[in-house]
C-alpha cells in the first residue's frame, strides 16, 4: 500500500488494531458499544475489519448511514442492510415482510407500500427487520452485530428538519436493545452522541438514549504500529536512502501514531524525493504544520468550536485550550482557572469544568489521573499554538 | 518541422506521446506517479485511494487528469481490472447522487461502448427507484473492477449536489469500496476542507505550484522539440533566447497555460498568426473570469480589479488607500480572496503584499477594457521577443488585414521602452546570480552570466568573472574584467570599478602574483569593509609575502571580534612567523576550541589546516615544545571533530619520523599522507633551528 492519505483500505491492511479490536469483540459480549473519535482516526477501517472478520459466535453487519435525511430513510436502509445478509428470501424476513405486504403499493426493495405508509410505519418496519435478524441469528447460534458508521451524523441531519424524530430514532433504537436482549449495535461517529443529544435537549428531551452503551474512544495507534506503517509507506514510495526505520519512528512520534498523518508525511517524503532520515521526516511535518494550505486538514480542530459549543463556551473553550498549549506541563484545575482568568472574565468554576470536560469528550484534551489537563496530541497542541500565534 | 496539436484548453485532446513529452516539473510527475501507482494498486486489490490536485486556470490539472487516463488505459495489467469514467470540465448540472450515477454511466457507457449500456441506462427513468436501479447498474457494468472516476471542477460539481447528496454518494463509496476519485479544484473548497464536509479527509491532495524559470525553458523547449523544430531548439537555448524566456516568465506568471500560448506566438510566420491565437484564447476565458468576478462581494471586486491593474504585488496599506478603504477591511477582504485562490501575499518583512494569483485573469479583464486594442501584456512580449527591426516587419505585415491597428501596436510598442519590459528580468537575473554566487555553482553562473549579456545587464561582465575565478580559469578572469571595462559606461565604471578590481585581486593571487595582487585586495577591503573574505585573502597574500606584521595588522581586529576559526588561523600564522610564540600559542589554543565547538566541516577544516602552511608550521612548532596543554586540547578536539585526528595522527607520525627517520613510518600511511608528514617533519625543523626548542 502507498501514502494516500484518506484512502479507503482493505480489511487486512489495517494495521495495529488487533487489541482494540478484541476488546470491542468481548465488550460486545455484553453490551453495545459507541464508538468515537475525531474523523480521519480509522473509525470506518476498524469497523470494516470487524465486519470482514467477525469473531466466533457474531453475525455483523456494516452500513453507512450518511446521507440518511429522515427515519423513514433510516428505516429502508437498516432494512436493505439486513436483507443483504439475509437474501431475499421471504421466510428469512417475515415479520418485515408481512408488514410490508400490508402497505401497497409503493416499492420498497420490492415490496410494494402506499404512500406515505413508510412515514407512519417505519418504526414498524425496523421492529420487524429486527426481530427477523434476531430469529436467523438464534438460528445459528449467534449474536447480532449491527455496525452503524457516521449514526450521529445522520441523526444530526434528521433532526435539522424534525428534531422530535430524530429522537424516535434513538428512542426506538434503544426499545429494541432493551426487546432483544441479544442484539447489539455500534453506534460510530466523528461527531459525539453527546453533541447531537445537547442539540436535542434544546428541544426538551430528557430521555438517555445511549446510557445503556458502552462509551470508547478510538486512540492513535500505538508508536510502534504507527512507525511499522510509516515504514512501509515510506518503502512502497521508495523512500529508501538513509535510515528508513529511525525515520518511520521519528514519523510516528512527531504525529502522535495518527495514521491519516503518518500517510500525510510520507507522502510528502515521498513527492519531494526525500532521504529516509528522522531528520527530513521531522523537517517534513513541520513543513506541514507551517503550510497556509493545511494539508493535514487540522483548522476543524478551530472551527469544531463554532459549530458545537455554544457562545459563552466557545470563549471559555478557546481560552482554555490557548492556555493549556503554552504549558509544558499538564495543568491542575487549580492552576489553570488562574490562568484562564487572566485571559478572560471567570465568574462560575462550574462552568470551566463544563466546557473541560466537553474538550476532553471531543478529544481536544485529555485529564490524567490526578486531574491535570493536557492537550490530547501534541501535534494539534503544536499547530494551536502556531495557528494561535502564541509562539513555538 | 512537424505539426503539433497544442490545445490550450483541453489537453485531453492531445496525444498520449505529447503530452507525456512536454510534461515537466519533478514534483508534479512524482505526483502522476503516485496517482497511477495508487489506482493500479487499487485494481490489483489494494486499498482505494483518492487523490485530488488543485492549481488555478491554466496550471496543468487537465494535462494531469489525461496523463493519469492514458497510462491506466495503456497499461495491460489493467484490463479487466479497472474501469474508467471521466467527468469533462463542461459536466454541469448535477444537482443529486442519482444524477452524478447517470453521468458515471454515461461516462463509462462511451469508455466501453460495447458493453451494452445505454438500453439499460435509457430504462432508469422509468424505474421505481432510479436511484438504485442506476445504483446497481453501476455497480454490475463495473463488476468486479474498480472504478477509477477521473472529475474536473469537483468543486463545482460538489457544490451542485449540495450536503446531503455528497453524503449519499459518501457512503455509496464506503459501502461498496470499488471506486477512487481521481479528482481536480481550482482551489481548496469547503465540501472538503471542514470537518463536517462528508468529503472531509477523503483525498490525498496537492496544490500544484507554478513552473520555475528552468521548468518554463523545459516545456518551451519540449514542446519545440516535440515539434521537431531544430530551429526554435537552438534559438530557445542560446543566451538571448534564454534571456527572453526569462523576460517572458516574468509576464507569465509560471503559469503553463501561458507558456503554451506563447509558444504559438514564437512559431507564428506572420503577426496575424501571433494575435488570433492569443485573441482566441481571452475571448475564451473572459466568460468563466467574469463569472468568478460575480462571486464577489464588491469591495473584493474593487480589489481584484485594482491588482488587475497592477503588474507586480502591493502592499496592504496601498491597496486600501487607493481603493478608499480602512486597512481592516482591504485585510480582511484580501485574506478572503487568498482563501478563495483569487490573490497570493508575500510577506516582505512586517508587511504582505498581494499579487493576483492568475496571470490570465489580468489580461482577460485587460482585453474587456482595451476592447480591440493590443493588450499590455501582449505588446510586452512582442518587445521581448523580437527585435525593433524584426516588429516593423512583423506590423507591416499586419496591414493585410488583422484584429489590430498597425499604427497604434507600432505605438504602443515603442512605448513599452525597452527598460520596461526587461528591468524585470533583469532585477530576476540579478538574484539568480547572487544565489549561484553563494551556492558556488560556477557552471551554472557561467551560463547565467551569458544570459546576462544577451539581458544588456551591465554585471554581466562582473558575473562572468565571478564564475571563471570559481572555475579557477585565472588569465580567462582578467581578460573579462577588461573586457568589462571597455563596454561599461563611464559612469558605472567608477561604480563598480573597486569591485572589479577586487576580483581582479583574486585571479592575481589564482595566478601567483601576489604582489600585484596586493594593491587590489586593498581596494576590495576598502570596498567591503564588512566582507571578510578581502580581509581574509589581503592577509593570506601578505603572510605569503613575509609579511606577517601588516598580515596581523590586517587580520587581527577582524579574528578578535569574531569566531571564525579560518582568522584564528591566519592569526596564529602571522603571530608564529613573526615570532610571538606566547601570542601563537593562545591562537592556536583559540583555534583549537572553535575548530572543536564549531563542528567544523571536513572541508572547511582542510582549508583551515592547509589554508597558510605557516599555521601548519605554528602548531608544528608549538607541537614541537610538547606544550602539554595544548597537546591534550587537540587530542580532545579530535574527539568531537574526527577530522582533526587526521591531523593528530599525522603530527603524531611525524614526531616518529623526525626521531628515527625510519621510512616504514612513512609507508605505513597511505601515499596521500605521506608528503604531509614529510612536509611537518621539515617544518618542525624548521622551527627547532628558527625557535631553539628542544623535541
Amino acid at each position: 500500500m502507498g501514502a494516500a492519505p484518506g484512502a479507503v483500505l482493505k480489511p487486512e491492511q489495517v494495521v495495529g488494531r488487533d487489541e482494540l479490536i478484541a476488546d470491542l469483540w468481548s465488550i460486545l459480549q455484553s453490551m453495545s458499544v459507541e464508538l468515537y473519535s475525531v474523523r480521519r482516526m480509522g473509525k470506518t477501517s476498524v469497523l470494516r475489519k470487524m465486519a470482514a472478520e467477525p469473531a466466533e459466535g457474531f453475525m455483523v453487519d456494516m452500513a453507512d448511514l450518511e446521507g440518511t435525511r429522515s427515519p423513514e430513510e433510516f428505516a429502508k436502509r437498516v432494512f436493505m442492510q439486513v436483507e443483504a445478509r439475509l437474501g431475499a428470501g421471504r421466510r428469512v424476513l417475515r415479520h418485515a415482510r408481512s408488514l410490508l405486504s400490508q402497505l401497497d403499493p409503493q416499492e420498497v426493495s420490492g415490496v410494494k407500500l402506499a404512500p406515505g405508509a413508510l412515514k407512519e410505519h417505519w418504526k414498524d418496519l425496523v421492529r420487524g427487520v429486527m426481530r427477523d435478524l434476531v430469529e436467523a441469528a438464534e438460528e445459528k447460534k449467534a449474536t447480532p452485530v449491527l455496525l452503524w458508521d457516521e449514526l450521529p451524523l445522520a441523526l444530526g441531519d434528521i433532526a435539522k428538519s424534525d428534531p422530535v424524530r430524530a429522537m424516535e430514532v434513538l428512542d426506538l433504537l434503544r426499545e429494541l436493545r432493551q426487546t432483544h436482549a441479544s442484539l447489539r449495535m455500534v453506534f460510530s461517529g466523528s461527531v459525539g452522541m453527546h453533541h447531537v443529544l445537547r442539540r436535542l435537549r434544546g428541544s426538551d428531551y430528557r430521555n438517555e438514549p445511549t446510557n445503556d452503551l458502552y462509551a470508547m474512544v478510538l486512540p492513535p495507534l500505538s508508536l510502534d504500529a504507527a512507525a511499522e506503517l510509516a515504514y512501509s509507506l515510506l518503502y512502497k514510495g521508495g523512500v529508501i536512502g538513509g535510515r528508513p526505520e529511525a525515520a518511520a519512528g521519528a514519523i510516528a512520534e512527531a504525529v502522535d501514531g495518527v495514521p491519516f498523518y503518518v500517510h500525510h508525511v510520507a507522502l510528502a517524503m515521498q513527492l519531494d524525493r526525500s532521504d529516509a532520515t528522522p531528520e527530513e521526516a521531522v523537517r517534513h511535518v513541520d513543513a506541514l504544520l507551517l503550510d497556509g494550505n493545511d494539508p493535514l486538514q487540522l483548522r476543524h480542530y478551530r472551527e469544531r468550536l463554532n459549530l458545537s459549543y455554544e457562545e459563552g463556551e466557545r470563549a471559555l473553550a478557546l481560552a482554555t485550550l490557548d492556555t493549556v498549549s503554552t504549558e509544558l506541563e499538564p495543568c491542575a484545575f487549580g492552576q489553570l482557572r488562574d490562568l484562564v482568568a487572566s485571559r478572560l472574565e471567570l465568574t462560575d468554576d462550574e462552568l470551566l469544568r463544563d466546557v473541560l470536560a466537553l474538550l476532553v469528550k471531543d478529544q481536544y484534551l485529555t485529564r490524567d489521573s490526578g486531574g491535570a489537563h493536557s492537550f490530547a496530541l501534541g501535534i494539534v497542541k503544536r499547530w494551536w499554538r502556531r495557528d494561535r500565534g502564541l509562539g513555538e | 518541422m512537424r505539426d503539433l496539436f497544442l490545445s490550450h484548453f483541453t489537453p485531453s485532446l492531445m496525444r498520449h506521446e505529447d503530452l507525456e513529452a512536454i510534461f515537466v516539473q519533478d514534483r508534479r510527475k512524482r505526483w502522476v506517479d503516485a496517482i497511477v501507482q495508487g489506482v493500479r494498486e487499487a485494481a490489483l486489490g489494494g486499498s482505494i485511494p483518492s487523490y485530488l490536485t488543485i492549481g488555478a486556470r491554466g496550471m496543468g490539472k487537465t494535462h494531469i487528469l489525461s496523463l493519469v487516463y492514458h497510462r491506466l488505459k495503456a497499461d495491460p495489467e489493467m484490463e479487466g481490472k479497472l474501469a474508467l469514467a471521466w467527468l469533462r470540465e463542461e459536466e454541469w448540472g448535477v444537482a443529486s447522487f442519482l444524477d452524478l450515477l447517470m453521468r458515471l454511466l454515461s461516462a463509462l457507457d462511451s469508455e466501453e461502448p460495447d458493453a451494452g449500456l445505454a438500453d439499460r441506462i435509457a430504462a432508469i427513468p422509468d424505474a421505481r427507484d432510479p436511484e438504485a436501479a442506476a445504483a446497481n447498474l453501476l455497480l454490475s457494468a463495473v463488476g468486479e473492477r474498480v472504478l477509477a472516476v477521473l472529475i474536473e471542477n469537483l468543486d463545482d460539481l460538489f457544490a451542485g449536489m449540495g450536503d446531503i447528496e455528497q453524503k449519499r454518494l459518501r457512503a455509496f463509496l464506503q459501502d461498496h469500496r470499488f471506486c477512487s476519485l481521481v479528482a481536480t479544484a481550482p482551489a481548496l473548497f469547503n465540501g472538503i476542507r471542514r470537518e463536517t464536509s462528508p468529503f472531509y479527509g477523503f483525498f490525498a491532495i496537492e496544490h500544484l505550484s507554478e513552473l520555475s524559470l528552468d521548468e518554463a525553458r523545459e516545456l518551451l523547449v519540449g514542446i519545440a522539440r516535440r515539434a521537431e523544430s531544430d530551429e526554435l531548439v537552438t534559438a530557445l537555448e542560446s543566451p538571448l533566447g534564454r534571456a527572453r524566456v526569462r523576460a517572458v516568465h516574468h509576464l507569465a506568471g509560471g503559469n503553463p497555460r501561458v507558456y503554451v500560448i506563447f509558444y504559438q506566438f514564437l512559431t507564428g510566420e506572420s503577426l496575424d498568426e501571433l494575435v488570433e491565437p492569443f485573441m482566441r484564447t481571452v475571448d475564451e476565458l473572459t466568460p468563466y473570469y467574469q463569472a468568478r468576478m460575480q462571486l464577489l462581494s464588491q469591495q473584493q471586486r474593487k480589489i481584484v480589479n485594482y491588482l488587475c491593474e497592477k503588474r507586480g504585488a502591493v502592499p496592504v496599506k496601498e491597496i486600501a488607500r487607493d481603493s478608499f478603504m480602512s486597512h481592516q477591511t482591504a485585510s480582511t477582504a484580501l485574506k478572503q480572496l487568498r482563501e478563495r485562490y483569487y490573490v497570493r501575499c508575500h510577506d516582505a518583512g512586517r508587511e504582505s503584499w498581494y499579487e493576483l494569483r492568475e496571470p490570465l485573469m489580468r489580461l482577460c479583464f485587460e482585453a474587456k477594457k482595451t476592447r480591440g486594442t493590443p493588450v499590455k501584456l501582449f505588446v510586452q512580449f512582442l518587445r521581448i521577443w523580437y527585435s525593433r527591426e524584426d516588429l516593423t516587419d512583423l506590423v507591416a505585415r499586419l496591414c493585410h488585414g488583422g484584429r489590430l491597428n498597425a499604427t497604434e501596436l507600432l505605438q504602443d510598442l515603442d512605448r513599452a521602452g525597452v527598460d520596461e519590459v526587461w528591468a524585470p528580468a533583469r532585477e530576476d537575473w540579478r538574484q539568480d546570480v547572487g544565489q549561484l554566487v553563494a551556492s558556488g555553482q560556477w557552471e551554472r553562473l557561467l551560463s547565467c552570466a551569458e544570459e546576462g549579456s544577451a539581458l544588456a545587464d551591465p554585471a554581466s561582465g562582473l558575473a562572468q568573472a565571478l564564475a571563471l575565478l570559481g572555475l579557477e580559469r585565472f588569465p580567462a578572469v582578467l581578460a573579462t574584467l577588461d573586457d568589462a571595462r571597455r563596454v561599461l559606461p563611464d559612469e558605472l565604471i567608477t561604480e563598480l570599478e573597486p569591485v572589479l578590481s577586487y576580483v581582479t585581486g583574486l585571479a592575481l593571487i589564482g595566478l601567483g602574483r601576489h604582489q600585484e595582487a596586493e594593491p587590489h585586495l586593498r581596494m576590495g577591503v576598502e570596498v567591503l569593509p564588512s566582507d571578510s573574505t578581502p580581509r581574509m585573502a589581503l592577509a593570506g597574500v601578505l603572510v605569503t609575502l613575509g609579511r606577517y606584521a601588516d598580515a596581523l595588522q590586517v587580520v587581527a581586529p577582524y579574528a578578535e571580534r569574531s569566531d571564525d576559526p579560518e582568522a584564528w588561523a591566519l592569526k596564529l600564522a602571522c603571530e608564529s612567523g613573526a615570532g610571538r610564540r606566547e601570542d601563537a600559542a593562545d591562537s592556536g589554543r583559540r583555534l583549537l576550541k572553535l575548530v572543536a565547538s564549531q563542528g567544523v566541516t571536513p572541508a572547511r577544516l582542510v582549508r583551515i589546516a592547509l589554508l597558510p602552511t605557516v599555521a601548519l608550521g605554528a602548531l608544528v612548532t608549538m607541537l614541537v615544545g610538547r606544550e602539554d596543554q595544548l597537546w591534550a586540547d587537540m587530542v580532545a578536539a579530535s574527539r568531537v571533530c574526527p577530522e582533526l585526528a587526521r591531523f593528530v595522527d599525522l603530527a603524531d607520525a611525524s614526531f616518529e619520523y623526525r626521531q628515527n627517520r625510519d621510512k616504514r613510518v612513512l609507508l605505513r600511511l597511505p601515499a596521500e599522507d605521506r608528503e604531509v608528514v614529510q612536509q611537518i617533519t621539515d617544518l618542525m625543523t624548521q622551527a627547532r633551528e628558527t625557535t631553539g626548542v628542544r623535541s
